[in-house]
Protein backbone atom coordinates (compact mmCIF):
# COMPACT_ATOMS: atom_id res chain seq x y z
CA UNK A 1 0.00 0.00 0.00
CA UNK A 2 3.07 1.92 0.63
CA UNK A 3 3.46 2.54 -3.09
CA UNK A 4 -0.25 4.36 -3.72
CA UNK A 5 1.45 6.92 -1.30
CA UNK A 6 4.88 7.40 -2.03
CA UNK A 7 3.94 7.39 -6.28
CA UNK A 8 1.77 10.58 -5.67
CA UNK A 9 4.32 12.00 -3.59
CA UNK A 10 7.20 11.41 -6.11
CA UNK A 11 4.75 13.50 -8.58
CA UNK A 12 4.49 16.44 -6.33
CA UNK A 13 7.58 16.89 -5.05
CA UNK A 14 9.22 16.07 -8.57
CA UNK A 15 7.26 19.30 -10.03
CA UNK A 16 8.14 21.09 -6.94
CA UNK A 17 11.58 20.93 -7.17
CA UNK A 18 11.25 22.39 -10.84
CA UNK A 19 9.04 25.29 -9.68
CA UNK A 20 11.54 26.07 -7.18
CA UNK A 21 14.54 26.12 -10.12
CA UNK A 22 11.92 28.29 -12.25
CA UNK A 23 11.82 30.58 -9.14
CA UNK A 24 15.19 30.63 -8.68
CA UNK A 25 15.92 31.63 -12.01
CA UNK A 26 13.22 34.35 -11.77
CA UNK A 27 14.92 35.44 -8.69
CA UNK A 28 18.44 35.64 -10.58
CA UNK A 29 17.01 37.26 -13.86
CA UNK A 30 15.78 40.08 -11.32
CA UNK A 31 19.08 40.41 -9.81
CA UNK A 32 21.04 40.70 -13.42
CA UNK A 33 18.41 43.03 -14.57
CA UNK A 34 18.73 45.15 -11.18
CA UNK A 35 22.39 45.11 -12.02
CA UNK A 36 22.43 46.64 -15.34
CA UNK A 37 20.34 49.56 -14.42
CA UNK A 38 22.85 50.45 -11.77
CA UNK A 39 25.65 49.87 -14.35
CA UNK B 1 18.09 28.41 -21.51
CA UNK B 2 17.57 31.93 -22.97
CA UNK B 3 14.73 31.65 -25.66
CA UNK B 4 15.31 34.77 -27.40
CA UNK B 5 15.60 35.56 -30.67
CA UNK B 6 17.96 39.01 -31.46
CA UNK B 7 17.05 42.16 -32.39
CA UNK B 8 14.05 43.14 -30.66
CA UNK B 9 12.75 42.86 -26.77
CA UNK B 10 11.33 39.33 -26.38
CA UNK B 11 7.22 39.80 -25.88
CA UNK B 12 5.55 39.48 -22.14
CA UNK B 13 4.35 35.72 -21.84
CA UNK B 14 0.73 35.45 -21.12
CA UNK B 15 0.19 34.21 -17.77
CA UNK B 16 -2.30 30.90 -17.30
CA UNK B 17 -5.60 32.14 -16.41
CA UNK B 18 -7.54 32.09 -12.99
CA UNK B 19 -9.95 30.02 -14.07
CA UNK B 20 -8.14 27.63 -16.02
CA UNK B 21 -5.49 27.52 -12.41
CA UNK B 22 -8.58 26.63 -10.79
CA UNK B 23 -10.04 23.98 -13.37
CA UNK B 24 -6.74 22.28 -13.37
CA UNK B 25 -6.88 22.14 -9.48
CA UNK B 26 -10.14 20.76 -8.83
CA UNK B 27 -9.45 18.44 -11.83
CA UNK B 28 -6.44 17.44 -10.27
CA UNK B 29 -8.53 17.20 -6.50
CA UNK B 30 -11.01 15.13 -7.61
CA UNK B 31 -8.56 12.67 -9.90
CA UNK B 32 -6.49 12.23 -6.67
CA UNK B 33 -9.30 10.91 -4.78
CA UNK B 34 -11.27 9.40 -7.49
CA UNK B 35 -8.01 6.98 -8.02
CA UNK B 36 -7.24 6.22 -4.21
CA UNK B 37 -11.04 5.10 -3.36
CA UNK B 38 -11.61 3.77 -6.71
CA UNK B 39 -11.95 -0.17 -6.62
CA UNK B 40 -9.28 -2.95 -6.65
CA UNK B 41 -8.86 -4.28 -10.19
CA UNK B 42 -9.87 -8.39 -10.02
CA UNK B 43 -10.86 -10.83 -12.72
CA UNK B 44 -14.13 -12.55 -13.33
CA UNK B 45 -13.14 -14.74 -10.46
CA UNK B 46 -12.78 -11.96 -7.94
CA UNK B 47 -8.79 -12.64 -7.57
CA UNK B 48 -7.10 -9.24 -7.38
CA UNK B 49 -4.73 -9.06 -10.83
CA UNK B 50 -2.34 -6.73 -9.52
CA UNK B 51 -0.45 -6.34 -6.04
CA UNK B 52 -1.57 -5.21 -2.51
CA UNK B 53 -5.21 -7.06 -3.68
CA UNK B 54 -5.52 -5.04 -7.17
CA UNK B 55 -4.92 -1.72 -5.86
CA UNK B 56 -1.05 -1.94 -7.12
CA UNK B 57 -3.05 -0.92 -10.35
CA UNK B 58 -3.45 3.00 -9.22
CA UNK B 59 0.00 3.54 -9.90
CA UNK B 60 -1.13 3.64 -13.93
CA UNK B 61 -3.18 7.01 -12.41
CA UNK B 62 0.20 9.04 -11.95
CA UNK B 63 2.72 6.89 -14.12
CA UNK B 64 0.38 7.04 -17.59
CA UNK B 65 -0.55 10.62 -17.54
CA UNK B 66 3.18 11.84 -16.71
CA UNK B 67 4.46 9.50 -19.86
CA UNK B 68 1.53 10.85 -22.05
CA UNK B 69 2.82 14.47 -20.93
CA UNK B 70 6.53 13.77 -22.10
CA UNK B 71 4.78 12.71 -25.49
CA UNK B 72 2.77 15.84 -25.71
CA UNK B 73 5.64 17.57 -25.02
CA UNK B 74 7.55 16.21 -28.24
CA UNK B 75 4.44 17.13 -29.93
CA UNK B 76 4.20 20.93 -29.14
CA UNK B 77 8.54 20.65 -29.42
CA UNK B 78 8.03 19.60 -32.90
CA UNK B 79 5.28 21.82 -33.97
CA UNK B 80 6.53 25.06 -32.05
CA UNK B 81 9.91 24.75 -33.89
CA UNK B 82 8.40 23.90 -36.79
CA UNK B 83 6.40 26.61 -36.87
CA UNK B 84 9.33 29.21 -35.86
CA UNK B 85 11.39 28.15 -38.60
CA UNK B 86 8.79 29.28 -40.89
CA UNK B 87 8.35 32.38 -38.73
CA UNK B 88 11.96 33.12 -38.47
CA UNK B 89 12.59 35.92 -40.89
CA UNK B 90 10.46 37.78 -39.26
CA UNK B 91 12.30 37.70 -36.46
CA UNK B 92 9.65 39.57 -33.71
CA UNK B 93 7.01 38.69 -31.27
CA UNK B 94 5.33 35.51 -33.24
CA UNK B 95 8.87 34.09 -33.84
CA UNK B 96 10.05 34.74 -30.07
CA UNK B 97 6.89 32.82 -28.85
CA UNK B 98 6.82 29.73 -31.29
CA UNK B 99 11.02 29.55 -30.17
CA UNK B 100 10.03 29.86 -26.54
CA UNK B 101 7.23 27.75 -26.39
CA UNK B 102 9.08 24.86 -28.22
CA UNK B 103 12.40 25.26 -25.62
CA UNK B 104 9.94 25.13 -22.50
CA UNK B 105 7.85 22.19 -23.93
CA UNK B 106 10.90 20.13 -23.90
CA UNK B 107 12.38 21.16 -20.72
CA UNK B 108 8.77 20.56 -18.94
CA UNK B 109 8.47 17.10 -20.83
CA UNK B 110 11.73 16.20 -19.39
CA UNK B 111 10.47 16.74 -16.15
CA UNK B 112 7.64 14.66 -16.57
CA UNK B 113 9.59 12.37 -18.46
CA UNK B 114 12.08 11.67 -15.34
CA UNK B 115 8.87 11.08 -13.37
CA UNK B 116 6.93 8.58 -15.50
CA UNK B 117 10.05 6.56 -15.45
CA UNK B 118 10.53 7.37 -11.39
CA UNK B 119 6.78 6.27 -11.12
CA UNK B 120 6.83 2.97 -13.72
CA UNK B 121 10.27 1.88 -11.54
CA UNK B 122 8.25 1.47 -8.98
CA UNK B 123 5.21 -0.35 -10.45
CA UNK B 124 8.07 -2.61 -12.08
CA UNK B 125 8.93 -3.12 -8.44
CA UNK B 126 5.89 -4.18 -7.17
CA UNK B 127 3.97 -6.45 -10.16
CA UNK B 128 7.31 -7.83 -11.55
CA UNK B 129 9.84 -7.84 -8.42
CA UNK B 130 12.81 -5.39 -9.75
CA UNK B 131 12.89 -2.01 -10.42
CA UNK B 132 14.54 -2.03 -13.39
CA UNK B 133 15.41 -4.79 -15.94
CA UNK B 134 16.12 -3.19 -19.34
CA UNK B 135 12.48 -4.33 -20.79
CA UNK B 136 12.35 -2.79 -24.24
CA UNK B 137 10.23 -0.02 -22.72
CA UNK B 138 12.37 0.67 -20.16
CA UNK B 139 15.32 1.25 -22.45
CA UNK B 140 12.90 2.97 -25.04
CA UNK B 141 12.34 5.39 -22.34
CA UNK B 142 16.23 5.97 -21.40
CA UNK B 143 16.71 6.85 -25.12
CA UNK B 144 13.50 9.58 -25.33
CA UNK B 145 15.41 10.66 -22.00
CA UNK B 146 18.48 11.17 -23.77
CA UNK B 147 16.71 12.55 -26.90
CA UNK B 148 15.44 15.65 -24.48
CA UNK B 149 18.46 16.06 -22.59
CA UNK B 150 20.34 16.52 -25.33
CA UNK B 151 18.14 19.09 -26.54
CA UNK B 152 18.97 21.26 -23.40
CA UNK B 153 22.69 20.52 -23.97
CA UNK B 154 22.42 21.92 -27.04
CA UNK B 155 20.84 24.82 -25.93
CA UNK B 156 23.20 25.43 -23.32
CA UNK B 157 25.85 25.18 -25.77
CA UNK B 158 25.21 27.80 -28.44
CA UNK B 159 25.62 31.23 -27.58
CA UNK B 160 24.08 33.36 -30.33
CA UNK B 161 20.56 33.32 -29.76
CA UNK B 162 19.42 33.07 -33.22
CA UNK B 163 21.28 30.25 -34.49
CA UNK B 164 20.53 28.48 -30.74
CA UNK B 165 16.66 29.17 -31.87
CA UNK B 166 17.51 27.38 -35.46
CA UNK B 167 19.35 24.71 -34.49
CA UNK B 168 17.73 23.78 -31.80
CA UNK B 169 14.18 23.67 -33.41
CA UNK B 170 16.08 21.49 -36.20
CA UNK B 171 17.36 19.31 -33.45
CA UNK B 172 13.52 19.08 -32.02
CA UNK B 173 12.15 18.05 -36.05
CA UNK B 174 14.86 15.91 -36.32
CA UNK B 175 14.75 13.92 -32.74
CA UNK B 176 10.87 13.71 -32.30
CA UNK B 177 11.28 10.91 -35.23
CA UNK B 178 13.51 9.04 -33.32
CA UNK B 179 11.36 9.00 -30.31
CA UNK B 180 8.06 8.80 -31.28
CA UNK B 181 9.35 5.02 -33.13
CA UNK B 182 11.02 4.64 -29.67
CA UNK B 183 7.30 4.88 -27.79
CA UNK B 184 5.01 3.97 -29.79
CA UNK B 185 6.70 0.97 -32.47
CA UNK B 186 10.01 -0.30 -30.57
CA UNK B 187 7.92 -2.10 -27.49
CA UNK B 188 4.94 -3.26 -30.10
CA UNK B 189 7.26 -5.23 -32.43
CA UNK B 190 6.16 -8.76 -32.75
CA UNK B 191 9.78 -9.94 -31.84
CA UNK B 192 10.47 -7.93 -28.97
CA UNK B 193 9.22 -9.18 -25.34
CA UNK B 194 8.03 -6.89 -22.57
CA UNK B 195 6.74 -7.00 -19.66
CA UNK B 196 4.60 -4.11 -20.80
CA UNK B 197 2.19 -6.28 -22.68
CA UNK B 198 -0.08 -6.68 -19.88
CA UNK B 199 -0.07 -3.55 -18.94
CA UNK B 200 -0.44 -1.97 -21.76
CA UNK B 201 -3.49 -4.39 -22.62
CA UNK B 202 -4.91 -3.01 -19.48
CA UNK B 203 -4.61 0.78 -20.40
CA UNK B 204 -4.91 1.23 -24.17
CA UNK B 205 -6.19 -1.74 -24.86
CA UNK B 206 -9.20 -1.09 -23.26
CA UNK B 207 -8.56 -3.38 -20.16
CA UNK B 208 -9.61 -1.04 -17.99
CA UNK B 209 -12.90 -1.00 -16.16
CA UNK B 210 -15.10 2.04 -16.29
CA UNK B 211 -14.10 3.48 -13.47
CA UNK B 212 -10.82 3.32 -14.07
CA UNK B 213 -11.61 4.80 -17.78
CA UNK B 214 -13.40 7.66 -16.21
CA UNK B 215 -10.46 8.47 -13.63
CA UNK B 216 -8.19 8.39 -16.61
CA UNK B 217 -9.52 9.57 -19.50
CA UNK B 218 -12.12 12.23 -17.49
CA UNK B 219 -10.05 13.17 -14.60
CA UNK B 220 -6.26 12.51 -14.43
CA UNK B 221 -5.49 12.81 -18.11
CA UNK B 222 -7.48 16.32 -18.25
CA UNK B 223 -5.50 17.29 -15.28
CA UNK B 224 -2.16 16.80 -16.21
CA UNK B 225 -2.25 18.40 -19.37
CA UNK B 226 -3.22 21.65 -17.65
CA UNK B 227 -0.63 21.45 -15.58
CA UNK B 228 1.39 21.25 -18.48
CA UNK B 229 0.30 23.78 -20.57
CA UNK B 230 0.40 25.76 -16.84
CA UNK B 231 3.88 24.86 -16.75
CA UNK B 232 4.56 25.25 -20.02
CA UNK B 233 3.48 29.09 -20.11
CA UNK B 234 5.50 30.21 -16.85
CA UNK B 235 8.90 28.56 -18.52
CA UNK B 236 8.29 30.85 -21.24
CA UNK B 237 7.37 33.83 -18.44
CA UNK B 238 10.94 32.93 -17.08
CA UNK B 239 12.70 32.76 -20.38
CA UNK B 240 10.88 36.86 -21.43
CA UNK B 241 12.20 37.86 -18.12
CA UNK B 242 15.59 36.49 -18.44
CA UNK B 243 15.47 38.12 -21.74
CA UNK B 244 14.16 41.18 -21.28
CA UNK B 245 16.40 41.46 -17.96
CA UNK B 246 19.53 41.01 -20.27
CA UNK B 247 19.03 40.66 -23.78
CA UNK B 248 22.15 39.38 -24.39
CA UNK B 249 22.91 37.66 -20.91
CA UNK B 250 24.09 33.97 -22.35
CA UNK B 251 26.53 36.11 -24.75
CA UNK B 252 27.74 37.97 -21.73
CA UNK B 253 28.12 35.02 -19.58
CA UNK B 254 30.01 33.05 -22.05
CA UNK B 255 32.42 36.28 -22.75
CA UNK B 256 33.43 36.02 -19.20
CA UNK B 257 33.66 32.31 -18.97
CA UNK B 258 36.49 32.45 -21.80
CA UNK B 259 38.10 35.48 -19.96
CA UNK B 260 38.23 33.51 -17.00
CA UNK B 261 39.32 30.10 -18.59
Amino acid sequence: MISLVVVPLIVWVGLFVYLVALDRRVARALAMSRREDDL
Amino acid sequence: MTSGHDARKPPRARGFPIALQGAVGALMAAGIVAALTAEPVRNAAGQPTFTMGGHGAKVVFFHVPCAWMAVLAYLVGAVEAWRYLRSRRAAGRRAWLHDARSAAAMEVGLVFGVLATITGSIFSHNEWGVYWSWDPRQTSIVVVLLLFAGYLALRGAIEDPSAKARIASAYVLVAVVPAMFMIWVLPRLPDIATLHAGANQAVVGGGLGTEYRLVMYGLMLPAFAGLFAWLVGLRMRVAALEDRAVPDASNRRARADRELG
